[in-house]
């Protein structure tokens, strides 16, 4: 086959610096058609062996064409869009101040709100009110427990509910009571 | 070897010869879709397209040289 080749080689010597050329060449498919076409010389011949060549060497450029294009697009889609982000930017990431911060730094976490009272769990630990203090004693645990989660937690009576498990009313009715409770074991105290 | 050569050759014809082009390209276009940022992608695979569309429909055949061309250069 090598014969084959360097005797091509030796009618078209303009094509054997030609990359293309030798690797059409280097398929069996096509080394058929450069046989017949060396051996017989025909009109016929040299067109189909045109028409393999054509076809060789269009998938060669336009596979090369279409990557690079394909490449390029890319590369100036993702600057296009960056460019626009930069000049359009969303409200929240907007700049606020000369540091370079911006809006949605200054968004507060609901979550890490900090509470007065978020090193206390109970009442026991935050009243300071020696009467007061000993009044809440008297309440039963249940009682407590709620004066704890609505003054220490600052939450409201439906979360309250919602957290036990049992109805909103049930834990006013329960709330109230307590403090009516206080109120009474503090004015006995000052009577 | 030769199998773009006829389906673009097709595809001046037939619009169902772009998608089996399309296809050939796939992993060429899933790559270049890495060049941009995640949010973007289906908007640049979608241009992509296109512009694959584009080529098909507008690169022309005969301006390929053939064998012997090259050998009178």
């Amino acid at each position: 086959m090598d014969s084959l080749v360097s005797e091509f080689y030796r009618h078209y010597p303009h094509l054997k610096q030609n990359k293309a050329v030798e690797s059409f060449i280097s398929q069996s498919d096509n080394q058929k058609l450069v046989e017949n076409f060396l051996r017989q010389p025909s009109a016929c011949r040299e067109e189909r062996l045109n028409e393999a060549f054509k076809a060789h060497y269009f998938d060669i450029r336009f596979t090369s064409y279409v990557s690079s294009s394909l490449y390029f697009h890319s590369v100036n889609f993702d600057k296009h869009t960056r460019k626009y982000s930069e000049r359009h930017p969303l409200t929240l990431d907007n700049q606020a101040d000369e540091e370079g911060g911006s809006y949605v730094d200054l968004v507060p976490d609901p979550a890490s709100d900090i509470a007065l009272f978020t090193n206390y769990s109970t009442l026991m630990e935050c009243v300071e009110n020696e009467e007061l203090l000993q009044a809440y004693k008297t309440l039963t645990d249940k009682q407590k427990h709620i004066l704890d989660l609505a003054y220490v937690q600052e939450l409201s009576d439906t979360e309250i509910a919602r957290m036990l498990s049992v109805s909103q009313q049930a834990i006013s009715k329960t709330h109230r009571k307590a403090l009516r409770l206080l109120k009474s074991i503090l004015e006995k105290g000052e009577s | 070897m030769g199998i773009l050569y006829d389906l673009v050759k097709e595809a001046k014809g037939n619009s169902e010869y772009e998608t089996k082009v399309i296809r050939t390209f796939e992993p060429k276009i899933k790559k270049s879709l890495y060049l941009t940022r995640v949010e973007n992608r289906d908007d640049l695979e979608q241009e992509l397209k296109i512009k694959l569309i584009r080529y098909v429909r507008d690169y022309s055949l005969e301006k390929v040289p053939g064998l012997f061309d090259i050998n009178e250069q």
